[in-house]
């Protein structure tokens, strides 16, 4: 590799102003904000997040995302069977909106955000590319992911006559909320320059 | 410096990494947690089978218990054996587990359900049908100690929960017209409901429920009866409607009641007696048996036991035995009048007849056929077993008497006879005397009115209604009202103190008859009139003397020998000692109407006897010869007749004239002298020769010196009618001789010794005018 970071040359950038310091320097004399040439527990944040997000994904699919009583009767659904049900009702446009925002995008951040530690614990210098640009799409996609809650929510918001029809948010929302908001803090904590720095 | 900023951060970072690793933990923590929990709920599967699982929906239908839901259907399949059945799994909650998968648990399937009595499960019209459950034992200590059990069958309705506080009965009925569901009343109170109804030995089981606050209105001794919605009682006396609950008036109920100061039941395993309807209480329990022989024509439920009018019991069940055409009637009496079984009663079948002798029965009538009780002995006895019912009344003492009449008569069997309007007895045949025409009525007068009959009684026939109009009055006589359509017999005893000699007594067809025998009764004699017409002489004329009645026309007969007819008269003593040899009969019938060219003069006697007519009497001659009865006596047209005849028989003049033509001449044609009235004409007749009519004129004694030798007669009636060019001159006696015909008589100035008896004299047709002017003075002799 013929590139030469700032780690490499002993300087530091400010993330907020682009400005550029010696590495002794602590506070940008521009905009005040602090200095890192890296962020030590990146790794560790990012992996953190990452196995909460793992855990919290299975209740997340288990539990009751939603409870819709019609005249008193409480009908408990899955993500899985909201899917199952917009399929069978045809609406194939929604269930797989559905399909991607709720299982294949957690689960696909989820493993991009692994394929990043291990790319970067193990130094593979040769896939940083291509792992920047993953990191990209799932950085993109973020804050599109909790469209699932945001769905529930207005449901609950629009569905409430009482005893006639009901809708309440089950655990899995929460859950699944749970798994959104950690994926988007594993994102968040991760350190892009750790992917390129050459040890 | 520096180390120190380095070392406080270090030391922050420690913390955080710290703190990050904690995260995964409690984010462990707490997804198990919920996962936990989750499946903690989802409990264990329990199987039901299921004849009918319409309607279930897996992962939907619920499971509960009091509504609450425990589980949920999990699975549905037809079982391998049977394939009407299905097992049903469903999956019931943890916690509800350990009360529903219990030995005795019941499932039943709850859906819409829609009866008279109940709208059930109106709820799952929406939430979908759902199963139930309900436990075998009341409390969780029992239900902990039940054997677990996971494979049940339904059953096919909800259960009674035996173990729901509050009273369980027993009720046996002998129909099964009530609905589970209908309401329990106590003094149209609800406090339970029929919750079970099955068939058991014949009879219709019911089990109410009775809820636990009003237990204690169930004593040992209560009744229990079945509530019609509409009670409808209709009889002639009136209307009785009544309607209960709403709920009984679909689906009926029962209603209880009981004496309140009774213990209350402490036997519930009692099985009460369902009554038909409240009255039905009333009546014994055990059935009276009738037997009998004859059609009976009774009527299931309606045909009624009556005694002294009272209904006191009904015919409930009715049977036939073929072999021996032996009918069992099956009776309900009243409780109140159990005793009456005791007296030896007698059951007679009573049978409505359209007769109006029976109208007084009216209410009976419409009643139908039914049958009557009555008393034998005021004794107490024994209870039979079967009674035997009767066809014909009960034997009574009675006097019996034969009434003959000749008349015919429409009376019946078993018409009543009525003394002064109370029935005294009944006629018991009605039949043709072997050898004549004569009609025979065997009578039977109770015992109790024996002493009414003696020899003075008077039988006749009572019709519904005499009228007896006459100007004087209009009087009403009616029957009872029994008399309408059948005639009765009546009688009447004028001298109670009579004895009874004879055992036979003439029946009158009419009231009317009977009073004419009364009157005929009454002391008098009896005359012989000879009439040459009985126009107007009617049967019950009566006979008056100086306008007071004083008998009666009896009969009117023709007699062959004399060709005239003979009426019989009667009158009375008092006035028959003026009749005698000289006595005069005449008929005053109707207005005698005196017409002449001078007047009219109009004679009625009184108003009654213008419409009927009567016969007055005149005797002239008060020391006449004494007459024997029956003396025949010659009969005049008028009192003036009467008098005429008296007038010419006496020491008149008889003279004739012969006249070349009667011309208007006739009997009683009038003679005139001076246009007074001086005679008649007596006879008139063809002179033997023919050549002349010879009139016979009679002369009043008063005015016989009137007629000499020269007198002359010429007839009034012809006159003369002069024509000339000055008018017409018409020369006549009077208007009246112009019509009616008529003799004057003139006498010469210079007049001649009277006239002999039976003189002739020539009748002038013609008057000359000379004779008008002859002015006689007589000088009287």
């Amino acid at each position: 590799m013929s590139y030469k970071s700032d780690k490499d040359l002993g300087l530091v950038l400010c993330t907020h102003c682009n400005s550029v310091f010696k590495v002794e320097e602590k506070v940008c004399n521009k905009c005040n904000s602090k200095l890192k040439q890296r962020d030590k527990y990146s790794l560790v944040k990012t992996l953190n997040f990452t196995i909460i997000a793992i855990i919290f994904l299975f209740p997340a699919n288990i539990l009751t995302m939603m409870e819709v009583t019609t005249l008193g009767v409480i009908e408990k659904s899955t993500i899985l069977d909201g899917i199952v049900y917009f399929f069978e009702t045809k609406s194939y446009l929604i269930a797989v909106v559905i399909f991607f925002a709720s299982i294949i995008v957690p689960i696909f951040k989820l493993l991009v955000l692994l394929y990043l530690l291990y790319t970067t614990k193990y130094n593979k210098i040769y896939l940083a590319r291509n792992a920047t640009r993953y990191y990209r799409i799932i950085k993109f996609i973020g804050k599109w992911s909790m469209i699932d809650i945001f769905v529930v929510a207005l449901m609950i918001v629009m569905v409430q006559f009482g005893n006639l029809s009901n809708i309440t948010a089950g655990p899995a929302a929460i859950a699944f909320t749970v798994v959104v908001i950690s994926t988007m803090l594993a994102t968040e904590s991760f350190d892009t320059r750790l992917l390129w720095d050459k040890d | 410096m520096d180390e120190k900023i380095e070392q406080v951060s270090v030391k922050k970072s420690k913390k955080i990494v710290f703190l990050i690793w904690l995260l995964p933990f409690i984010a462990l923590l707490i997804s198990t947690s919920m996962l936990y929990n989750h499946f903690e709920k989802q409990g264990e599967e329990i199987e039901i089978y299921f004849n009918n699982a319409e309607g279930f929906v897996v992962d939907k239908t619920p499971l509960k218990y009091k509504g609450i839901k425990i589980g949920i259907v999990s699975n549905i399949e037809v079982d391998e054996k049977n394939i009407n059945r299905f097992l049903v799994k469903v999956e019931v909650d943890n916690k509800a587990l350990s009360l529903v998968a219990k030995k005795g648990t019941k499932f039943w399937k709850v859906e819409p359900k829609a009866t008279l009595t109940e709208i059930s499960g109106l709820n799952t019209i929406f939430s979908g049908i759902y199963i139930e459950a309900m436990p075998s034992a009341q409390n969780i200590e029992e239900i902990k100690k039940l054997e677990e059990q996971y494979t049940f069958n339904a059953v096919s309705e909800k259960p009674i929960n035996y173990l729901q506080d509050g009273l369980f009965i027993d009720l046996k009925s002998s129909n099964g017209t009530l609905e589970v569901g209908a309401p329990v009343l106590y003094k149209s109170f609800l406090v339970g409901k029929i919750v079970k109804k099955n068939l058991k030995d014949n009879n219709v089981l019911y089990t109410i429920f009775i809820e636990e606050e009003y237990k204690s209105l169930v004593k040992e001794d209560s009744s229990f009866w079945n509530v019609n919605a509409i009670d409808l009682k209709a009889s002639l006396s009136g209307i009785k409607f009544k309607v209960n609950t709403l709920a009984s008036l679909i689906a009926g109920g029962i209603a209880f009641d009981s004496d309140s100061l009774k213990e209350p039941l402490v036997n519930t395993s009692k099985v009460f007696n369902l009554y038909s309807s409240k009255e039905d209480i009333d009546y014994l329990p055990d059935y009276v048996v009738l037997e009998t022989d004859v059609e009976h024509g009774l009527e299931k439920d309606f045909s009624k036991v009556l005694y002294n009018g009272i209904e006191i019991g009904y015919v409930d069940d009715l049977s036939f035995v073929l072999e021996d055409k032996q009918s069992f009637i099956f009776v309900k009496i009243k409780k109140e009048f159990a005793s009456l079984l005791k007296s030896n009663p007698y059951f007679e079948l009573k049978k409505p007849t359209i007769s109006l002798e029976k109208l007084e029965e009216l209410p009976n009538i419409v009643k139908g056929t039914y049958i009557s009780l009555t008393k034998r002995s005021k004794n107490e006895g024994e209870i039979k077993d079967i009674y035997t019912l009767h066809n014909n009344p009960m034997k009574r003492e009675i006097l019996e008497i034969v009434l003959k009449s000749d008349d015919t008569l429409k009376i019946e069997k078993d018409s009543p006879v009525f003394f002064k309007d109370i029935k005294v007895g009944r006629v018991k045949s009605k039949k043709l005397h072997s050898k004549s025409d004569e009609l025979r009525v065997n009578v039977e007068i109770f015992k109790e009115y024996s002493y009414l009959v003696n020899s003075t009684s008077i039988f006749y026939i009572q019709s519904p209604v005499e009228i007896n109009a006459s100007l004087e009055n209009i009087s009403f006589k009616t029957a009872p009202l029994s008399g309408f359509i059948n005639s009765s017999i009546a009688f009447d005893t004028k001298d109670l103190s009579a004895k009874r000699t004879i055992n036979r007594f003439y029946l009158f067809p009419s009231y009317e008859k009977m009073l004419e025998q009364k009157y005929f009764l009454q002391k008098g004699k009896r005359y012989t009139l000879s009439l040459d017409n009985a126009n107007n002489v009617l049967k019950s004329n009566s006979i008056y003397y100086k306008g007071i009645e004083a008998g009666k026309v009896v009969s009117k007969k023709y007699n062959e020998k004399t060709k005239k007819v003979d009426a019989q008269i009667f009158v009375f003593e008092k006035y028959a000692k003026y009749i005698n040899e000289s006595t005069k009969f005449y008929s005053i019938s109707g207005f005698d109407m005196d017409f002449s060219l001078e007047k009219v003069n109009i004679k009625t006697q009184s108003l009654n006897t213008l419409v009927k007519g009567g016969i007055s009497f005149i005797s002239l001659d008060e020391n006449a010869k004494k007459v024997k009865s029956f003396h025949k006596f010659d009969f005049y047209k008028s009192l003036d007749e009467v008098l005429k005849e008296q007038r010419f028989n006496e020491n008149g003049l008889r003279v004739v004239v012969l006249a070349k033509s009667k011309s208007s001449l006739k009997e009683n044609s009038p003679v005139f002298y001076r246009q007074l009235q001086i005679g008649v004409v007596e006879d008139y007749s063809l002179a033997k020769d023919g050549t002349s009519i010879e009139l016979q004129l009679y002369i009043d004694e008063k005015f016989k010196y009137l007629v000499r030798k020269n007198s002359i007669f010429y007839n009034a009636t012809a006159f003369g009618m002069e024509v000339s060019l000055l008018g017409v001159k018409v020369t006549t006696e009077t208007l009246e001789t112009l019509i009616s015909g008529g003799i004057s008589l003139v006498t010469p100035t210079e007049y001649k010794e009277q006239a002999d008896s039976m003189m002739s004299f020539p009748l002038y047709n013609d008057v000359e005018e000379e004779w008008l002017n002859w002015n006689p003075k007589f000088e009287k002799l």
